[in-house]
């Protein structure tokens, strides 16, 4: 007769997802074009899969991505469902629908659309089909879930040719290409099968798509089946058939893979990554990109003193945190993009090296002591710290800095919150301590920063924080084409948010997943479950 | 009464925090337009009575809305699930009153002996284990060290693989219920044993079997009762077991629901629930009146109240 | 106490608790319940409970200087669990008085008085049980602000029905009984016939009940914990314990069987002392 929720509201509304307004990947000045080898996946040395079956911890409501963009729901509709463009497994722009692309002062985008491509039910994609999917996509009303990674600023989106759709922005945005891709926020579909479905990505309404699979069966409640897609314009080496299914407990989901259920599970719990790996599986981890830290509001006192702010940054031993906590997987932030989401800019080394270099404070008490002394409140003072249901790592790490804190004086209040109230109350303007935790999708190499950077003031950035100077400098950094440049500038805005201490970065997750014995996952990245994921399975050489 | 119910989950989720619009789209930056925009589609920002009243308007035609979580048509999200749930549930109910009531009248009947020791111990220790820690041990007991059962899902669907896999679900959410049951069906039972009646009527020798009939005629008042009451748990009790166990449920998606704040989804889901709990305590409360004869006197009154609830579920 | 009368003191006391019923099982319930009860009022016992040692982290029973090992944190597993006493305790007790005193008024007024009353009566009970009980907590928690006490609080509400309804149609049975209707005869006042007359013919049911609701009590306060509802990530609690141990079960086992063997324990010693309780006052209730 208790209340008894489950740890269901999890990994489903992960939430966290992509913004677009900003940055770039093309390079080459003015014009750039595209021509890559098709689709994502990794060449796989072993011999294919019949079928792969897959647990995995969320729970899908829809198929649709327009409507629910939790990050279970693009990686699963990865596999059916194409932008203009997509992810190779180095997060670089590949074409999909697109068969190239141009532009012209990051501000005029061309796409030459692929021919003879057919949807899944075998219906040739006609310029209007995409036309209309853009269209219902930046729809808030019709696309809640994707709509927010349109840019604002599209003055016209046109058919130019046989088949040729160009966009028109009146800024410049070198990050266009992620948004029309389904690492953001497009996803062509039928018009015919649209008008016609009674609930678009519902189980009776199967989406129809141009992806390497097709679904074959949807329950919201247990699982979904995919077949690979005959019409494929692509070449797909995955196994013929994928089943997911969704097993949200943890317990249970290890259950199942251990008693042979299933071949690979994601979202291996991190702490519990030897239980998984017994009996001849194969846990192995990735950087997932995720960013987690604290934000200050430094419009709420006592946080809008910089030495209690730098006071607390000076107190959070992030190495420990790592190390004891999160058992060394993961990696103590010194900035706020990843490493792993600013390599396809300079590398993966570059960009370590880069983050490495950032201003931050380094753990001390006593630092942290003296530097409270020196703000008007020395005595410490009474604040609090929410953290979401289904985030136990982060619980811990409240946990952890608030006995940190105590040692200087400040009392924190840890309360844990349902997913949902965390996320209405963030940059709500009351708080003035508070987590960010923010997992990208795309790979716009400053998804994460241009947004806690955009400090044009309330409501812009979750700390509701203002400094014109940078709001504009972060805002220039759309129209940068130069690669290098780029990653300076980003690291040049970065330093200065981390120089206040409006941002306290805590760590950079990584996920795991497990395989069983005989399966493999090769080339697993960073990106890799944007793209045919489902290809990256082999059976072991 | 369900009007009233309705009302009151309504304003306990206006009340309640976070902002469904907000969820929708996660920490992501949003411009207030377009979080503006998606209020409006889903009418989040009208006064409550007004949200009120456009649910209960389409409720009444037939419409339990659209979920706000998935776009989809509530009805076609329920549908399915319902039945699992009913299954769970009933299933639970079946095995307890089944063990529970001849355990209980046995115990009673061995009273003080160690077969009823035995019984009274195991029905404490039932009750005192919480559900979600003896899910979790049969699940690691029964499937991973002994692996007779299948962890999770509902099989492909035989009757007798949709047992074989509801086995762990339905014997977990049955034993708390089940215990409740063996324990009061023994105390009633233990008064009629030690009854002037019982005791005349062996020393005429009756047949035992039916002095006992006798006896549980007599203790079934308090044992419906009880029974009808605990059988009411049993509905809220799925939820953490098919959380546990991975099944689709009510259960799961009424707590999804409630978290996201997906009002639709809520009001449908509780009111079937509700309509199933009222069904079971309107059955049980005419049985105590079939069972008392004193109840009789009132019974007039008694059996309105019981049609004013059928009229309210109708 | 001299050294003749002492050989003769375990044979009184023997006698004495088979007079009153008292069984082994009761007298270890009893034993249990002081021990609960003394870690629960005396914060020395579970002093330091929340000293972290992060770079410890979680370790096997038996390390040097924490018998039962530590939890992720580096916390003691014994020292959070004797400390843990505390909230099994004073939620569970504030809920079974408040929701027994609630169902003697509700339950009896429904009863005895009839009409209107018992109809506004039922009809409550019939919906607070048919509340999703995840919704209440949930709003509560937002509304609110969380917290123990407000989990107890939700408790009362969705405890309190079952014991109106308990108590109703046990005193709807007796409320006919010819001394009842002679009280009433004599001109007692009606409150003084159900308080005065009608409770106690119940109060073995409601004494029975009283611990049987800390039992449930503790057993639904620690579910909601578990679920990291209830009480704060910052007071030691066992629900909470036993999610976090979750994680631990390979690498420290007690951080799971700690906690989880107090709740059923102290549960289990709840219901026994209730039965004792019932079936020594005499009056076993349906």
């Amino acid at each position: 007769m208790s209340a008894r929720s489950p740890r269901q509201a999890r990994k489903t509304l992960l939430a966290i997802a992509v913004s677009a307004m900003a940055t770039a990947l093309l390079a080459v000045t003015g014009c750039t074009t595209g021509q890559a080898p098709a689709g994502g996946g990794s060449s796989a040395p072993g011999a294919p899969l019949e079928s792969l079956k897959v647990a995995t911890a969320s729970q899908l409501g829809t198929l649709s991505v327009n409507q629910e963009a939790g990050i279970a729901n693009y990686q699963i509709a990865a596999l059916f469902q194409e932008g203009l463009l997509g992810l190779d497994n180095a997060g670089a722009l590949v074409p999909a629908l697109a068969e190239s692309w141009t532009q012209t002062d990051n501000k005029v985008w061309k796409f030459q659309i692929r021919k003879d491509v057919k949807f899944s039910d075998g219906t040739p994609v006609t310029v209007e089909d995409i036309l209309f999917s853009v269209e219902v996509a930046r729809d808030p009303k019709k696309s809640p879930g994707v709509s927010v990674y349109w840019p604002t600023n599209i003055t016209s989106v046109k058919q130019t040719g046989d088949w040729e759709i160009t966009f028109t922005l009146d800024a410049p945005n070198n990050a266009f290409g992620s948004d029309v891709s389904n690492a953001g926020g497009l996803f062509v579909t039928s018009k015919a099968f649209y008008e016609k479905a009674k609930s678009y990505g519902s189980a009776t309404d199967l989406i129809v798509g141009t992806g390497p699979y097709t679904v074959t069966e949807f329950d919201p409640t247990s699982h979904v089946s995919l077949a690979k897609n005959e019409n494929y314009w692509g070449t797909n080496d995955g196994p013929a058939t994928v089943r997911i299914d969704f097993i949200t407990d943890d317990a249970t989901r290890q259950v199942a893979f251990q008693q042979g259920q299933a071949d690979v599970a994601l979202g291996v719990p991190l702490d519990q990554s030897e239980q998984w790996g017994a009996s001849g599986a194969t846990v192995q981890f990735y950087g997932d990109r995720s960013y987690q830290g604290l934000t200050f509001d430094p419009n709420v006192a006592p946080f809008n003193d910089i030495h209690v702010r730098n006071a607390i940054a000076m107190a959070v031993d992030k190495s420990g945190i790592v190390a004891g906590i999160l058992k060394g997987k993961a990696a103590a932030a010194t900035g706020i993009d990843s490493p792993e989401q600013l390599a396809p800019l300079v590398g993966l080394d570059a960009a370590k090296a880069g983050v490495a270099k950032l201003p931050g404070a380094s753990f001390s008490l006593e630092n942290a002591k003296a530097e409270l002394a020196k703000s008007s409140h020395a005595d410490g003072f009474t604040t609090a710290l929410t953290y979401p249901t289904g985030y136990p790592a982060v619980g811990k790490a409240s946990l952890a800095i608030a006995d940190s804190l105590s040692k200087i004086g400040i009392t924190v209040n840890v309360k844990e919150v349902t997913l949902d109230s965390w996320l209405n109350d963030l940059g709500n303007g009351k708080a003035g301590l508070e987590w960010m935790i923010y997992l990208p999708t795309t790979s716009i190499p400053n998804e994460i920063s241009s947004w806690l950077l955009a400090a044009s003031g309330p409501g812009a950035n979750p700390a509701n924080w203002t400094d014109d100077k940078l709001a504009a400098q972060v805002a220039a950094i759309n129209s940068i084409d130069d690669k290098q440049k780029q990653f300076d500038e980003i690291m040049a805005t970065t330093s200065v948010a981390l120089e206040q201490s409006i941002y306290v970065p805590v760590y950079w997750g990584q996920a795991a997943l497990a395989t069983r014995k005989g399966v493999v996952a090769n080339d697993f990245g960073s990106y890799t479950l944007q793209t045919n994921w489902a290809a990256a399975f082999t059976q072991s050489a | 009464m369900l009007v009233v119910l309705s009302m009151i989950v309504f304003a306990l989720l206006y009340l309640m925090p976070g902002d469904p619009a907000r969820s929708l789209i996660g920490a992501r930056p949003v411009s207030p337009e377009l979080l503006a925009s998606i209020r409006a589609e889903y009418h989040l920002d009208d006064p409550i009575w007004e949200q009120y009243l456009r649910w209960v308007t389409g409720f009444l035609h037939g419409d339990l809305g659209t979920s706000i979580k998935t776009g989809l048509p509530v009805s076609q999200m329920i549908q399915g699930r319902a039945e699992v749930t009913l299954q769970l549930a009933v299933l639970a109910g079946l095995v307890s009153a089944a063990i529970g009531i001849p355990a209980g009248v046995i115990a009673a009947h061995r009273q003080g002996s160690a077969l009823d020791r035995g019984i009274n111990a195991t029905a404490v220790a039932m009750l005192s284990a919480p559900s979600f820690a003896l899910g979790l041990l049969s699940l690691y007991v029964f499937a991973v060290w002994l692996g007779w059962f299948p962890v999770y899902g509902l099989g492909d669907g035989g009757t007798l693989d949709l047992l074989w896999h509801l086995f762990l679900p339905v014997m977990t959410l049955a034993a708390g219920v089940l215990a409740s049951i063996i324990k009061v069906t023994r105390i009633a039972m233990i008064r009629e044993v030690n009854s002037d009646y019982t005791g005349f009527s062996r020393s005429r020798g009756l047949r035992e079997s039916k002095i006992t009939r006798a006896q549980v005629g007599n203790a079934a008042l308090p044992i419906v009762t009880s029974t009808g009451l605990v059988l009411a748990t049993l509905v809220s009790g799925t939820v953490l077991v098919e959380v546990t166990f991975a099944i689709g449920g009510l259960g799961s998606l009424l707590a999804e629901a409630v978290t996201f704040k997906d009002v639709p989804v809520v009001q449908a889901v509780t009111l079937l629930l509700a309509v199933a709990i009222c069904t079971t305590t309107a059955v049980v409360d005419t049985l105590v009146i079939v069972l008392d004869p004193r109840l009789r006197r009132r019974r007039r009154r008694k059996s309105r109240n019981v049609t004013t609830l059928a009229g309210a579920e109708a | 106490m001299t050294a003749i009368t002492a050989p003769a003191a375990p044979a009184r006391w023997l006698a004495w608790g088979r007079r009153n019923k008292l069984s082994a099982a009761v007298v270890i319930s009893m034993i249990e319940l002081l021990v609960v009860f003394a870690w629960a009022l005396i914060p020395a016992f579970g002093a330091g409970a929340l000293d972290q040692d992060i770079l410890l982290g979680a370790t096997p029973p038996g390390t040097p200087g924490h018998l039962l090992g530590t939890d992720a944190l580096g916390r003691d597993i014994w020292l959070l669990t004797v400390a843990g006493a505390q909230t099994a305790i004073v939620g569970p007790m504030a809920i079974a008085l408040a929701s027994i005193l609630l169902g003697l008024l509700l339950g009896l007024s429904a009863a005895y008085l009839g009409g209107w009353i018992d109809w506004v009566v039922s009809r409550f009970v019939d919906i607070t049980l048919s509340l999703p009980s995840l919704l209440l907590a949930i709003v509560a928690a937002g509304v609110i602000g969380g917290g123990y006490w407000v989990s107890v609080a939700v408790m009362i509400v969705l405890f309190a029905p079952f014991d109106i309804r308990l108590i109703r149609s046990a005193a709807l049975a007796r409320v006919h009984e010819p001394y009842l209707e002679a009280a009433k005869l004599l001109g007692l006042g009606r409150f003084r016939v159900m308080f005065g007359h009608l409770m106690p013919v119940i109060r073995g049911l409601v004494g029975a009940n009283l611990f049987l609701d800390m039992a449930v009590g503790l057993v639904a306060l620690s579910s909601l914990s578990f679920l990291g509802l209830g009480v704060s990530p910052q007071q030691a609690d066992w629900g909470r314990q036993l999610n976090d141990a979750r994680a631990l079960l390979f690498i420290n086992p007690a951080a799971a069987i700690a906690p989880g063997v107090a709740i059923v324990l102290t549960a289990i010693a709840f219901n026994l002392v209730g039965d004792w309780l019932s079936e020594r006052s005499g009056v076993a209730e349906g």
